[in-house]
């Protein structure tokens, strides 16, 4: 089960190592983060996406939510289910193939080419979910995957502040 | 004004009487300034001591005659103790002792030199990144790059290591900063908007706890740690005896109640005693107060489930983590007292319904690894020892079986004071300069080890140095007991086999030690009960070495 964590925290150095190391210390999983400035120039925005497949994953999530919120630097959590948010995720991947064939699956799966030389094709992906149509892409020869992690709002007007 | 004299102006208005430490020269400038300060320095012989000081210092605060005691409202609020040492390897000897205050929630602010900033990140001699290196022990930490910022810095550390739940902060601070020129304007209040911690609990959830506690029949409190942080004591005590319900602590909860109550039921987990383990089966409703049940107070929470359990604490993260209550409440201790009190009658119930004396079962959550049938002759001993204390001694014990059997010592109105969460062995002799200078008056024993005297004995220099009238217990097996202990319990019954050396320490003579450093000592044998009248009228320093 996936649990998305909108964080807000202030814009300081060894902010990121602070929550990354309590990720790690405490033994919970990311399976992405990411991070900016956002419209305030001394707050920054991160979306953690966790993942827990165990049979009670609520607890752990509720543990992540209050270790975050503990920490000094953090001003805001909030912990949505995938549902409950608008997501996106950019990918660029350079690929070895046709170049036809590969403009083709861009048409169908709603990627879009970036660049062409002569060896490879640069195409980018922007989806709630990448993986679907990274799939789409294995027939060709994956040259370079490059993934920003989840980045995430919350549906309707509610805001994290 | 220089930096240095920033920090140090800033730190008496912190109200700062005391530091503890060990200089060296990325901390050179900021040491220059104390010299002539109004703060008193003392020099340790290692720095892990200083810190350990800076703990048994801070929690000893509020207490009569304690200097830095600090009243805010009319409320005495917690001494911050102060640590500092140089850059690299001084640095990375404070470590055990942050981690140790980060485990028990005592508010220490720990002030390290750091290399110049343009030498940052180049590994320059005695460069360590010590922010780095303390992020999982502390409560917050500071790199000082521009030194106007340095009163606001400190402001806010102090504020961070006392508010809310307590714990250390570091402040690290590179020494070309420290020698920088710099304003100096001490900020009146401190403006964190992201850290507000909840002091105050719910007003619903402490109505549901008061119904719960109105419709039990057998309800326990669990004190712990946290009732000694919010300064609590008088009121627990108050409360349970008003209400007549019993109490049980965890080792950091000790002294919450009095030894000589009977409604003290005695200390919970694997070290504690049966008594009080079958109370925490036997009670339909269990209140627990500052204490985060870890594993070695609640090894199985799951046997508790079934039951009203109320647990209130003043770090959301910790309800719910160890234990999964019927009602949390994210309270300070004192005003959870103060707001309960108010929703139930003056009494709840005429007698209590279990008492220390008496047994009511036999049954127990779990076996209790330190309770033997008969007395043990060092049971004996501390027995005597707790007819002799008086009232208000603090005992500051270190780690291991010492540690247990120090904890049985009955105390009235004095504390123990240890290193509960971390364990950190050669705790109790630098946590006792630290009680001591805060208060040479103060009734106060170490009890120690012979392993955990030898990581600290340096520290003998400390306190013939300072004329400290330390009195030092060594409960001297000439081994590591406990570990020897858990090997057995483990299954490992060949030491010599299963490990690599014997445990045996092939000890010095503590006598002859202290007497070289100008201590009084002497070696007991027999456990004579007079070597403790000794002890305890001795005006200077004073050392039994105790073999059992």
């Amino acid at each position: 089960m996936k649990r998305i964590y909108s964080v807000l925290v202030e814009n300081r150095s060894g902010v990121l190592s602070r929550i990354a190391g309590l990720f790690s210390r405490r033994g919970f999983n990311i399976e992405s983060l990411a991070v900016g400035v956002t419209e305030t120039d001394d707050l920054s925005r991160m979306t953690i996406v966790t993942d827990d497949e165990t049979d009670s994953p609520e607890r752990t999530f509720e543990q992540i939510r209050k270790q975050l919120s503990k920490m000094i630097d953090t001003v805001r959590v909030k912990a949505l289910s995938p549902i409950e948010c608008i997501s996106r995720e950019l990918v660029l991947m350079k690929l070895r193939g046709d170049a036809e064939r590969i403009a083709a699956v861009c048409e169908k799966t709603g990627a879009r080419v970036i660049e062409e030389t002569a060896e490879t094709i640069t195409i980018e992906i922007i989806a709630a979910d990448v993986n679907v149509i990274i799939k789409a892409f294995e027939e060709f020869e994956i040259v370079e995957t490059v993934r920003t992690g989840v980045i995430s709002l919350q549906k309707g007007s509610s805001t994290l502040m | 004004m220089f930096a240095s004299t920033a920090l140090l102006k800033s730190l008496e208005n912190e109200g700062v009487k005391d530091i503890f430490g060990y200089p060296g020269a990325a901390i050179n400038p900021f040491f220059a300034v104390l010299a002539g300060s109004s703060i008193n320095f003392t020099l340790v012989r290692a720095e892990a001591s200083a810190g350990f000081a800076a703990n048994g210092y801070a929690r000893v605060s509020g207490r009569v005659g304690v200097r830095g005691t600090n009243t805010v409202g009319g409320r005495s609020t917690n001494t911050v103790g102060v640590c500092a040492a140089t850059s690299g390897a001084g640095a990375l000897g404070l470590l055990p002792a942050i981690a140790c205050a980060y485990a028990d929630s005592i508010p220490i602010v720990a002030i390290t030199g750091q290399v110049k900033t343009a030498e940052v990140g180049s590994d320059a001699f005695q460069e360590a990144d010590i922010i780095g290196a303390a992020e999982p022990f502390v409560k917050y930490s500071y790199l000082v790059k521009n030194p106007n910022d340095i009163p606001r810095i400190v402001r806010e550390a102090f504020y961070l290591a006392a508010a809310g739940r307590q714990g250390p902060v570091l402040i690290d601070i590179p020494v070309d900063v420290q020698e920088a020129e710099c304003d100096f304007y001490y900020p009146e209040s401190v403006n964190l908007r992201s850290y507000n911690p909840t002091r105050e609990g719910n007003v619903f959830q402490i109505k549901k706890a008061a119904d719960a506690i109105i419709a039990s029949k057998r309800p326990l409190i669990i004190a712990g740690g946290g009732v000694h942080s919010s300064n609590a004591v008088s009121l627990l005590r108050e409360f349970a005896a008003s209400m007549n319900i019993p109490v049980v602590s965890t080792m950091m909860g000790l002294g919450s109640i009095s030894g000589k109550s009977t409604l003290n039921l005695g200390m919970i987990g694997i070290h504690g005693n049966s008594r009080a383990n079958n109370a925490l089966f036997e009670a339909d409703t269990l209140i627990f107060i500052g204490a985060r049940a870890g594993e070695r107070s609640i090894p199985t929470p799951e046997k508790l489930s079934g039951k009203e359990i109320i647990h209130v604490d003043i770090d959301p993260a910790e309800i719910g983590k160890n234990i999964i209550p019927t009602i949390p409440i994210v309270s300070d201790c004192t005003d959870f007292f103060v707001k309960l009190s108010a929703r139930l009658p003056e009494r709840l119930f005429e007698t209590p319904w279990a008492t220390a004396q008496e047994k009511t079962s036999q049954e127990t959550l779990y076996e209790t690894s330190h309770e033997t049938p008969q007395e043990t002759p060092l049971e004996r001993y501390f027995n005597v020892l707790s007819e002799f204390i008086a009232p208000d001694t603090i005992i500051v014990a270190d780690v291991g079986n010492n540690q247990i059997a120090a904890s049985k010592i009955r105390l009235t109105d004095g504390r123990f004071l240890t290193s509960g969460g971390m364990g950190s062995m050669g705790y109790a002799l630098g946590a006792l300069i630290g009680v001591l200078t805060a208060n040479r008056e103060q009734n106060s024993i170490c009890i120690t080890g012979d392993g955990g005297f030898q990581m600290s004995l340096a520290e003998l220099a400390t306190i013939k140095t300072y004329s400290l009238p330390a009195k030092i217990i060594i409960v001297n097996d000439s081994s590591l007991g406990m570990v020897k202990d858990t090997a057995v319990n483990m299954g490992i019954t060949s030491i010599a086999g299963g490990f690599a050396t014997d445990l045996s320490l092939g000890n010095p003579d503590f006598t002859a030690l202290a007497k070289s450093y100008g201590i009084k000592a002497e070696t007991v044998k027999d456990f004579n009960t007079d070597s403790l009248k000794r002890l305890l009228e001795s005006k200077s320093a004073y050392l039994l070495n105790v073999v059992i």
